[in-house]
């Protein structure tokens, strides 16, 4: 696979040349100081694109958008008459991914295209979006977890190219045949790299795999003890903080759960949605068997760390924190689950 | 355009005849449904569900409650939310739409030479109905067939005329019951369903479903059982046939919950790891015990 070394004060001119033959999404900062993804070019530029830290919101909006046309249904003369939606079906590139996004990509990969059904609205996007992932060195904020997820500041997986931060540049790397292809388009911009360079890339992955550094975690015993901790009056008593607001789960890599509805104009629209909303599980006769919050709560601890780990082989947790940091109520994943009873 | 089939695209589907089963605020209606598209076909197992639209006010899941023999689609519909009020408005030559089949179905090429007991209450008629008349029309390969059906009342049966049909034409033993007595619906004591005498030539009972299982001392010898209704009913039946030296494996049921997309995505039918939508709706009662207490 190619490898080079982009100058960072040629990153725009990069973005530019990627931006010819993509649609190229990229860690932005907006006008409240949040750090989103961006498409460039449409609602932000490339010199706004801010590489350094972990994004406020993964880009997850970019693979599984929060809401979407399925299809759209017309009555003519009293018949009806169905259209599936078009998918969005251009290349697209998102740059600048955190391993621990990548990896919530890989992971709705699997939850959308692995099992009995594929999902064909999130295939047809998917198959034309490339990954840009950036490694970490060591920890990017206080809240962050990966190792205890499988994951590691310089994880590979889900990106089909890797950038390393080896001081006035990035080394850059193609990781799969897709990002070998994405990286053709930059061919003028990457210099070869310094042996100082390799050596600095060389440390970063050898950090990476020490896991060192991180002052959250989530020990396997504790998850081996939720097998037993099911009944247990302890998820009561973590979530009677919870506001049942659903910020964890919107800012989640990997959470996907969603809702369908029929809006007025014809329109079949696929919307997010939250386990953590009153009416997610509730039946139609009013019987609800998740209405209070432990419940719900309980529900997504268990789904990240267990059902998903039976059905699709891994967490549906990647150690963003970003639901610790944006908690409300300040509730702490790594907390209630270290501490389970 | 998408490479992978599109699971939630809808088929057209005209409404071809509606049945009124039970009157009332919640009736239940039969619709039976063809495609539009003559070239469309759908293939299931009895048990099988599918996604049914009506266009403006979104989808809901249902038993497609007719047997695969009998070459046509319907389902059998309480009034209960948005979806099916709609529906109950609905007229011969109204459109819908619909995608499936979802779900595993009935293990019915398992149970050759069994004897089999059919437990039903109110609209859980509707899958033991389909199962039901798939077993009748391959007698042969079954043993013994009995129906045990409960309602409020006696208008709150649905396939009557059927079921009436079945009975006299000596394909299965049906017993009826319903829980407020009627004139000749004989009582049955529900607190002391072991003492009650049972006599076999009664048809039309009043008492509860698993009163009748007990009277009737349903017999677990080379036998399954299919549970079908509302939770409490479902839950006390089961203690009826523990009693009765039932074995956890011979009991089945239906589970449902809330669903949006019917093939496992949406993240919400889930009872601890199952997904009722792909993994059920049927599962042997030793399944359901295994399943984290999630409901």
């Amino acid at each position: 696979m190619s490898n080079g070394i982009l100058r960072k004060d040629k990153v725009a001119e990069a973005l530019g040349a990627l931006g010819k033959e993509s649609a190229v999404y990229a860690p932005v900062k907006n006008k409240r100081g949040i750090v989103e993804y961006r498409e460039l070019g449409r609602t932000a530029s490339a010199k706004d694109v801010r590489l350094e830290g972990k994004p406020d919101a993964p880009p997850k909006a970019i693979i599984f958008p929060q809401t979407e046309v399925l299809l759209t249904y017309q009555r003519k003369e009293g018949k009806f008459e169905v259209t599936p939606a078009k998918p969005d079906e251009r290349e697209k590139i998102i740059f600048g991914v955190r391993p621990c996004d990548a990896i919530g990509i890989a992971v709705m990969d699997k939850v959308f295209c692995g099992g009995k059904f594929t999902d064909a609205y999130y295939k047809a996007r998917r198959d034309k979006i490339t990954i840009f992932g950036i490694a970490c060195d060591g920890p990017a904020d206080s809240y962050c977890f990966c190792p205890s997820t499988g994951g590691a500041p310089a994880a590979t997986e889900g990106s089909d190219v890797m950038m390393y931060d080896v001081g006035d540049s990035y080394y850059v790397e193609a990781i799969t045949e897709k990002g070998e292809k994405a990286l053709e388009p930059l061919r003028n911009e990457l210099g070869k790299p310094t042996a100082d360079q390799e050596r600095r890339k060389e440390e970063i992955v050898k950090r990476s795999g020490s896991g060192e550094g991180f002052s959250r975690r989530i020990p396997a015993e504790a998850i081996a003890k939720m097998d037993s901790s099911f009944a247990s009056p302890y998820w009561d008593e973590v979530a009677r903080r919870c506001l049942s607001c659903g910020a964890c789960t919107y800012y989640c890599p990997t959470c996907h759960c969603f809702d369908i509805n029929d809006e007025r104009g014809g329109e079949r629209v696929r919307t997010w949605d939250s386990c953590q909303f009153a009416v997610f599980t509730m039946h139609t006769s009013g019987h609800n068997p998740r209405m209070v919050r432990g419940q719900k709560l309980r529900n997504r601890y268990y789904h990240k760390f267990k059902y998903s780990k039976d059905n699709i082989g891994r967490y549906l947790c990647v150690g963003c924190g970003r639901c610790i940091a944006l908690c409300p109520a300040s509730l702490d994943i790594t907390k209630a689950i270290s501490e389970v009873k | 355009m998408m490479g992978a089939r599109n699971d939630y695209l809808p088929q057209i589907a005209e409404i071809v005849s509606i049945t009124q089963e039970t009157p009332g605020e919640r009736a239940v209606k039969t619709f039976r449904v063809a495609f539009k598209d003559k070239g469309a076909k759908m293939e299931w197992r009895a048990g099988q569900t599918c996604m049914v639209s009506v266009f403006g006010k979104g989808e809901s899941m249902f038993a497609i409650s007719s047997s695969p023999t009998k070459g046509y689609i319907e389902f059998s519909v309480q009034r209960m939310g948005r979806v099916t009020e709609k529906l109950h408005t609905m007229q011969v030559g109204d459109e819908i739409g619909i995608r499936g089949p979802y779900g595993n179905g009935f293990p019915v090429e398992e149970w050759k030479g069994k004897n089999i007991y059919f437990i039903a209450g109110g609209v859980g008629m509707a899958p033991v109905r389909a199962v039901m008349n798939y077993v009748v029309d391959n007698r042969k390969d079954y043993g013994e067939l009995h129906l045990i059906y409960g309602a409020r009342s006696s208008l709150d049966l649905s396939y009557k005329a059927e079921i009436d049909a079945l009975e006299r034409g000596g394909a299965i033993d049906v017993r009826r019951t319903i829980d407020i007595e009627e004139p000749g619906w004989v009582p049955v004591d529900n607190k002391n369903p072991e003492q009650a005498k049972f006599d076999p030539a009664t048809r039309k009972f009043t008492g509860f479903v698993a009163t009748i299982v007990t009277a009737m001392r349903c017999d677990p010898e080379n036998a399954l059982a299919v549970i079908c209704g509302p939770p409490i009913m479902i839950k006390t039946c089961i203690a009826s046939l523990a009693k009765l030296g039932w074995k956890d494996e011979q009991i089945y049921t239906t589970l449902e919950n809330k669903m949006k997309c019917g093939i496992g995505k949406c993240g919400r039918c889930n009872i601890g790891g199952v997904y009722v939508c792909t993994d059920g709706p049927v599962f042997t009662y030793a399944q359901v015990k295994k399943m984290l207490p999630d409901q």
